[in-house]
């Protein structure tokens, strides 16, 4: 059986084809696995520094309650039917957020307090103390949970804790 | 009206080869194919068979393996385009059909490779990430994960324990690039497709030469 010179360099080039389209494919994972010392981890997954940094960017977005971040200013004894007092947001994360909401019950004195922000929103810079006055109104409702709402990224984190004496949990 | 190069003095052609190769030659150029974010730049992605980018929080995440990977599909596409267009100026050559299918149904894999990771990967994080994840956080939480299969904006919810919920608006969509991708497989299939035209006249060449 004879081929011609043309049905040689088409199978040829049929092969060598072949062959580049498997080089193409099997070529990353030898030079991926040859560039980190045939390390498997190192050459699938990002670096430590990378992790490390992306870790230090969500430091404090979970694991802290509002009794780390909120600090009430003192609340006086004989506030009546309402009162102002400063808070101030001891801001533990690298990017800057904005205070959207906070609100909820605290007690003082046998009476019910619920909370709101004099203003409708505060910006907080990165790891920055921001304090912002909150006015308390006199009710008759349980005093329930404090509720923060805050903006970053586009994200809404929501925390919530119960005010105690002596600070919040 | 039927258009006859050969008798304005052009060499027999696959035009819908030759454009396509020019086009695939520039398609590793062009863009992501795909886009995300989470929230306003909380997670910013960008994906395409030749590049990706991913952003957590402003910082840029990135695998050895899958760069490498994206690498050699760029070469192969740039590889595929040029003798896509050889084997489409020399449409008559012997050699020419090998090269144009070598090149034509590249970018139409890659098309549905895309697809399929996108929704592999929306399946992955709605349906199993949030029962591996849940049980590893401390003090229990519950992962709400709504990630769009390919296009869409949705919300996702995280809480950990009682204490913390956060909510992340998370938007998908596939970029004009995609739709040049989609213009060039078609041109590929095409191109192959009326590749078998020379391929018979080849044959019949051959044969009257036989007698």
């Amino acid at each position: 059986m004879t081929y011609s010179w043309v049905e040689v360099g088409e199978r040829a080039l049929g092969w060598g084809l072949k062959l580049l389209g498997i080089a193409l494919f099997v070529g990353p994972f030898i030079a991926a696995f040859a560039a980190h010392d045939w390390d498997l981890r190192a050459a699938v997954m990002p670096s430590e520094e990378e992790m490390a940094e992306v870790q230090e960017a969500l430091t404090g977005l979970f694991g802290r309650g509002v009794g780390n971040i909120l600090t009430f200013g003192g609340i006086p004894p004989d506030a009546g039917q309402s009162f102002t007092v400063p808070v101030t947001f001891n801001s533990p994360f690298k990017f800057p957020v904005t205070i959207t909401d906070l609100s909820g019950g605290i007690s003082v004195a046998n009476n019910t307090y619920r909370l709101r922000m004099e203003r409708e929103s505060e910006d907080v810079p990165k790891l920055e103390n921001k304090t912002f006055n909150v006015i308390g109104v006199l009710t008759t409702e349980d005093a329930g949970e404090i509720v923060l709402t805050f903006e970053g990224y586009g994200l809404t984190v929501r925390l919530r804790a119960v005010a105690e004496p002596g600070g919040l949990r | 009206m039927k258009l006859n190069f050969q008798k304005h003095g052009l060499p027999p052609m696959n035009w819908f080869g030759l454009v396509a190769g020019v086009l695939m030659l520039m398609l590793p150029f062009l863009g992501p194919w795909w886009r995300a974010t989470v929230g306003t730049g909380a997670v910013d992605a960008g994906l395409s068979p030749f590049d990706y980018n991913i952003s957590l929080f402003g910082h840029l995440v990135t695998s050895a393996l899958v760069g490498y990977f994206l690498l050699a599909a760029k070469l192969s596409v740039i590889i595929g385009g040029a003798l896509m267009i050889a084997g489409s100026v020399g449409a008559s050559r012997w050699w020419s059909r090998r090269l144009v299918r070598f090149g034509a149904m590249q970018v139409f894999w890659m098309l549905i490779g895309l697809i399929a990771l996108l929704v592999l990967g929306a399946f992955f994080l709605n349906n199993i990430l949030p029962g591996v994840l849940g049980g590893m956080v401390p003090g229990g939480g519950a992962l709400q994960l709504n990630v769009p299969y390919i296009e869409g904006a949705t919300m996702s919810t995280i809480q950990v324990g009682a204490v913390v919920t956060v909510t992340a608006p998370i938007t998908a969509w596939l970029t004009e690039i995609f739709w040049v991708a989609i213009f060039v497989a078609a041109l590929g299939i095409a191109a192959r497709i009326y590749h078998r035209r020379f391929a018979r006249q080849e044959k019949i060449v051959k044969s009257r030469k036989s007698k």
